[in-house]
């Protein structure tokens, strides 16, 4: 029955639009925390095949039962969903946005759920395009300038995505006649130059959509402009889903891990965590260095894909997962600098570590996760992926992925000295601790990164290992 | 392969690259907001085409209508939402000129 | 699991998450729960003692990865000397710290340091290693972090530094399982090949950086004065070295073969004299009581670097013996430090004076540590130095001489200390107060008792100890009771009366004992080795010039740092310029680049298939 997962959001939002009046459309929040929070928990019981497979109906979509990667993913949206509620409803002003904000983020959610769970190439696009689509409407919502921008943006290199998408799917077709994943890496084995060129198209898309370099132009801007609770939403799950995600699916499932598509991931993935790390060095914009973060870390998941090993895959999934929790963690103390200063010019701020002790504590935290501490989950994601390229004999990756982790670091405390530590100026020496609708969902995410590194043997085992599987399917 | 097949083949390869370039060329050097959406326009079309020559090429043209059918919900709504962004950033800068959206720089 | 996991890891874990969670209101509850957790891992420490233990977890898929711990002799005599210094450290702790700021955490990142230190030690498996080596950067960041308000410096510039050590402890260990196959310690023995010496050297980065030598040093001092002192007794007094050295020595010994004349020992040598020479020299100038303290606690470890770098039997025993007397003395007169402070409020040279009249006990313990770390006998100080002595001079004679001419500056320095603290007149405000409190009068006088036991008693911790660690390389030799060479003894002799003497000039010259050294200090050639040695702190340099870029950059050739430093800078932030700017301002330039990158993406498709 996983069809409920998303068939269930998309009836939620229909239900919550009825005529009734503004009151009843604030029903949209907790409506939203609801299926967030059921979505988590659902992973995270202990039953065995949660989300079997069943035929939807009224529809022509064919759900797949998620895999070992998709149930970490299902449950990374659930994480990241309910912080942005929380942090997006706190923060947008108008009640009519409240609610259109809340109902946009489940319709989002529905489609992530889709693209998670979808069994063939064009369900796949259908669900691409619901995110991509309400992602549009969201980063613009508050229809300043620069959301204007980096939504249209956005737009525009998305669309392109779409096109290389829709045209690989149409060539597949041509083809095999069907979009299914099998249809499709059966004409891939047999060598057929189309194929190829399709099977091409389609990364070049997932790339684009992923934010990965040199696809990459359209993301520092679009998660600086957008909105708060947005941002976070967009960094922690959005583009990893509908990017990186699908990424893994294609290359689990249709191409497999040939050596051109290894050497694809490896040099993209490189190039990023090399760009990423590096332009987050001189950023002023606390948002936009965390964007530039985000594309770093992107890079060393692609590049643990690249490795080809079960390491490899076992470290991308895992830094995907510790990803969605540190990125979210760190746009959220964001937000509550944004909330509380009204700045976000790392120039400006500085010393607020005495004010929002929370903020600073769980914003250290996640930053040495995101660095590759021990104890916490970073350390052991970012170490599987190094061991993973050095032992499948790519040393000069593994020695890039070292260095960028060092630059990684770099910026990290820059960011940190900057915005928490030094002198607070005198124009925020009145600002408290932000509330709740930040600190909660702070002390949950950094919670979850000590856990995950500290309990790091027992999930591992339990949610890690399986995603070995992908290696074998083809 | 039938003559008339061959002689619908031959027609594609010469048009739909040229489609295509038109579109990207329409994206990428127009300074007017509109025509960039009407060049997003173009390039949907020439993905219909060939998703027509798919249904046509596998005889399965009844599941190529429904995906065309799709495509085509699917693209009036992005292209709705794109027309809204567009007329905001006119409000904003009573112009239609893309050089003034690429103030956000770094 | 035996217990080991129980006892030593997680016990002490729980009881760190309760120092830190119980309430405030209920007085020397922290103190007391502190208390109880290092006094059970010390009684663990003692009944596991001498047991040959190994236990193992296995997980991680077939992957290598077990969560092996093993005890055996050399291991459950580091843990439990571990264990007695934080037993008698939280005793004194608990009057110390009982009206400085954040208690609750200053307990929690003590006992979870003792928790770390308990897996580290036991660990027999690099990854299970690594994970609880890296766990102390964060108590070391927490417990300087909350000395006062400015402490974070300080505290990020030891992580920093540590952090980046670590990560070439990290490199060495992922080149040592490559070249070894195996993650499990207890499997590994290499032949010191070019690899395995490339991994030595990395791994011993690590090593030395936790012990505290140099070139990593530059934060103990700072730490002296910004972090609460027990701190200093705690972490860079006695355990980091305990841990750092014991690390050392097992990579020396068991996991790779260090061979006398091989150019890794060479290596260590030098490292091991220059700090001797370098740390002490600037302890020499200090005017802060717990400054010197630190810039001597740097000088002693290469001391023990010298020794195990000798890679002779006679050198090694001594490297490790000195590494347990250090922690003793050195502990000892950190505490006798913190008393003063107590008391008297200060820890400057120049405000104190005469404080022997009124704190006698401090005064006595602070002599017995003082003759230790100055090598005379009978203290534990001129065994460990003597056997440090006869390993250097059997390699060659200019590491012997650096060993003695420190320890002429350790006495000099420690002749003034004692001199300028204790001795002389003591000024107005100081005449009312009184002796330490018992609580830290206890572990001040029993640690000094250890000096004078583990002098006279050798034989016990070098017979029973530390000779089995060597194993097969030590069959043949003796090396307890009185020193074999009696040539040695004497030259120490002279030194040590030269020191005496050199202390009489100084203070006739300039007429107080703080002055005694500054004849030294304004010599010709000595001077300049001050400057050089003052600027020779890579950190600082590198913080001052780079701000942002202070993480990763290391400098080797010092004649042309300056040029390279500020290449690497302006090299980063044109590589920050470019990355940030290349991709353009408008959509059209965002869609150029994809379809670049997609006519790549394409090429590398088509390329092998």
């Amino acid at each position: 029955m996983s069809w409920t997962l998303v068939v269930v959001p998309i009836i939620a939002v229909i239900l919550l639009n009825l005529p009734f009046g503004e009151g009843y459309r604030k029903l949209a929040f907790p409506a939203g925390i609801f299926l967030a929070v059921l979505q988590s928990a659902l992973v995270l019981l202990p039953i065995e095949n949660m989300f079997p497979y069943g035929a939807c109906p009224l529809s022509p979509f064919v759900f797949l039962s998620p895999d070992a990667l998709g149930l970490l993913m299902i449950l990374s949206v659930g994480i990241v969903v309910f912080s942005a509620l929380l942090v997006g409803w706190r923060m947008t002003d108008k009640t009519s946005r409240k609610s259109d904000f809340a109902n946009l983020i489940i319709l989002a959610m529905a489609g992530m759920n889709g693209v998670i769970l979808s069994g063939d190439l064009f369900s796949l696009y259908v669900f691409l395009e619901i995110v991509a689509v309400s992602s549009f409407i969201l980063i613009a919502m508050d229809k300043n300038r620069e959301a204007l921008e980096g939504s249209f943006k956005y737009i525009m290199l998305s669309a392109v995505a779409t096109i290389l998408i829709l045209s690989s799917i149409s060539v597949f077709l041509m083809l095999t006649g069907s979009t299914s994943f099998s249809a499709a890496a059966a004409a891939l084995k047999q060598g057929n130059h189309a194929a190829v060129l399709a099977s091409g198209l389609f990364i070049i898309g997932l790339l684009i959509k992923g934010g990965i370099a040199p696809f990459h132009g359209w993301l520092p801007d679009a998660y600086t402009s957008a909105p708060a609770g947005v941002s976070i939403f967009l960094a922690g799950i959005v583009t990893k889903t509908t990017g990186i995600y699908t990424i893994i699916k294609l290359v689990s499932y249709v191409t497999g891990y040939t050596g051109p598509v290894k050497e694809i991931l490896l040099f993209f993935g490189a190039v990023s965590a090399l760009l990423g790390a590096f332009a987050a060095l001189d950023q002023k914009n606390f948002k936009r260095m965390l964007a530039y973060s985000s594309i770093s870390q992107m890079g060393y998941v692609i590049m643990g894909l690249g490795a080809g090993n079960p390491l490899g895959v076992m470290g991308a999934a895992f830094h995907l997962f510790n990803h969605a929790i540190f990125k979210t963690q760190l746009f959220v103390n964001s937000a509550a600098v944004e909330q509380e200063t009204g700045t976000l010019n790392m120039d400006r701020l500085g010393g607020l570590s005495d004010k929002m002790p929370v903020t600073g504590a769980t914003s250290v935290v996640a930053l040495l996760s995101t660095a590759g501490v021990p104890p916490l989950s970073g350390f052991w994601s970012k170490l599987l992926v190094i061991v993973a390229l050095w032992v499948a004999g790519y040393k000069i990756y593994a020695l890039i992925a070292v260095f960028a982790g060092v630059v990684t670091l770099a910026y990290l405390l820059s960011m940190q000295r900057r915005v928490f530590f030094g002198n607070i100026s005198a124009s925020f020496s009145n600002i408290k601790e932000a509330g709740v609708s930040f600190t909660l969902p702070a002390v949950l995410l950094s919670t979850i990164t000590i856990a995950a590194g500290v309990f790091f043997p027992y999930v591992f085992e339990k949610l890690i290992i399986p995603v070995q599987a992908l290696l074998g399917l083809l | 392969m039938t003559q008339e097949t061959a002689q619908l083949l031959r027609l594609y390869i010469v048009f739909l690259p040229l489609i295509f370039v038109a579109g990207f060329y329409c994206v990428i050097t127009t300074r007017n907001l509109i025509r960039t959406l009407l060049g997003l326009e173009i390039l949907t079309k020439a993905v219909t085409l060939m998703l027509a020559l798919a249904g046509y090429l596998t005889g399965r043209t009844a599941m190529s209508q429904a995906l065309i059918i799709t495509l085509i919900v699917i693209e009036v709504v992005v292209i709705a939402v794109a027309a809204g962004v567009v007329l905001n950033i006119f409000r904003h800068n009573n112009s239609l000129d893309a050089r003034n959206i690429r103030s956000l720089k770094g | 699991m035996n217990g080991l996991l129980q006892f030593f890891i997680i016990t002490p874990s729980l009881l760190a998450a309760a120092a830190f969670l119980s309430p405030k209101r209920i007085k020397g509850l922290r103190e007391g729960i502190a208390l109880v957790a290092t006094g059970l891992n010390l009684y663990f420490a003692l009944a596991y003692f001498g047991r040959d233990i190994y236990a193992t977890v296995p997980w991680g898929g077939g992957l290598g990865l077990d969560f092996s711990l093993r005890l055996y002799g050399f291991s459950s005599f580091i843990i439990a000397s571990a264990a007695a210094f934080s037993f008698l450290i939280t005793l004194y702790s608990s009057v110390f710290m009982y009206k400085k700021e954040h208690p609750g955490q200053f307990y929690l990142y003590l006992i979870l340091s003792v928790a770390m230190i308990n897996g580290a030690v036991l660990a027999d498996n690099l990854v299970v290693l690594l994970f609880f080596w890296e766990g102390l950067l964060v108590t070391l960041f927490g417990m300087i972090f909350i000395g006062h308000k400015g402490a974070y410096k300080t505290a990020m510039k030891a992580l920093i530094i540590a952090g980046i050590t670590d990560l070439c402890m990290m490199l060495g260990i992922a080149l040592t399982y490559y070249l070894a196959g195996t993650l499990t310690i207890s499997k590994i023995h290499l032949p010191m090949s070019f690899g395995a010496s490339v991994a030595f050297i990395f791994i011993m980065i690590g090593a030395i950086s936790k012990a505290g030598s140099m070139p990593f040093h530059s934060w103990i001092p700072d730490a002296a004065v910004d972090a609460p002192l027990p701190f200093m007794a705690f972490l860079p007094g006695s355990l980091e070295k305990l841990i750092g050295i014991y690390f050392l020595t097992r990579i020396s010994l068991d996991m790779f073969q260090l061979s006398a004349g091989s150019w890794v020992s060479t290596v260590m040598m030098i490292v091991g004299a220059v700090t001797i020479i370098l740390a002490v020299m600037m302890a020499l100038v200090q005017k802060d009581f717990k400054k010197l303290l630190s810039y001597h606690a740097i000088s002693q470890v290469g001391y023990m670097i010298l020794g195990i770098g000798t890679a002779v039997p006679v050198g090694i025993v001594g490297g490790i013996f000195h590494m347990l007397n250090n922690a003793i003395y050195k502990s000892c007169l950190f505490l006798t430090g913190g008393a003063v402070e107590h008391r008297a409020g200060t820890t400057d040279l120049r405000k104190l004076g005469g404080l022997g009249k009124v704190m006698p006990v401090t005064f006595a313990s602070f002599i017995v540590a003082a003759l230790a770390i100055s090598g005379v006998p009978p203290f534990n100080g001129f065994f460990s130095k003597e056997l440090v002595y006869d390993g250097a001079l059997e390699r060659h004679w200019i590491f012997y001489f650096a060993a003695v001419a420190g320890s002429f500056f350790t006495a000099a320095s420690f002749l003034k200390l004692g001199h300028s603290a204790f001795g002389g007149k003591i000024s107005e405000e100081f005449k009312k107060i009184k002796e330490a409190p018992f609580a830290m009068l206890v572990p001040m006088v029993v640690i000094a008792s250890a000096c004078i036991v583990f002098g006279l008693y050798n034989s016990f911790p070098i017979d029973k100890l530390i000779a089995p660690v060597l194993g097969e390389h030590a069959q043949s030799h003796v090396f307890s009771g009185f020193p074999h060479n009696i040539m040695l003894v004497a030259i120490t002799l002279v030194v040590l009366a030269g020191a005496v003497l050199n202390h009489i000039y100084g203070v006739k010259k300039t007429g107080k004992g703080l002055g005694a050294v500054d004849h030294i200090h304004h010599a010709p050639v000595l001077s300049t080795l001050y400057d050089k040695s003052g600027q020779a702190d890579p950190y600082d340099i590198g913080m001052k010039l780079t701000g942002i870029l202070a993480a990763g950059l290391w400098y080797i050739d010092r004649g042309i740092d300056w040029l390279y430093n500020g290449f690497s800078v302006y090299s980063a932030y044109a590589i920050a310029f470019v990355s940030k700017n290349i991709r353009g301002a408008s959509y059209s330039a965002f869609i150029i680049w994809s379809l670049i990158g997609a006519a790549a993406v394409l090429a590398m498709m088509f390329g092998k298939s």
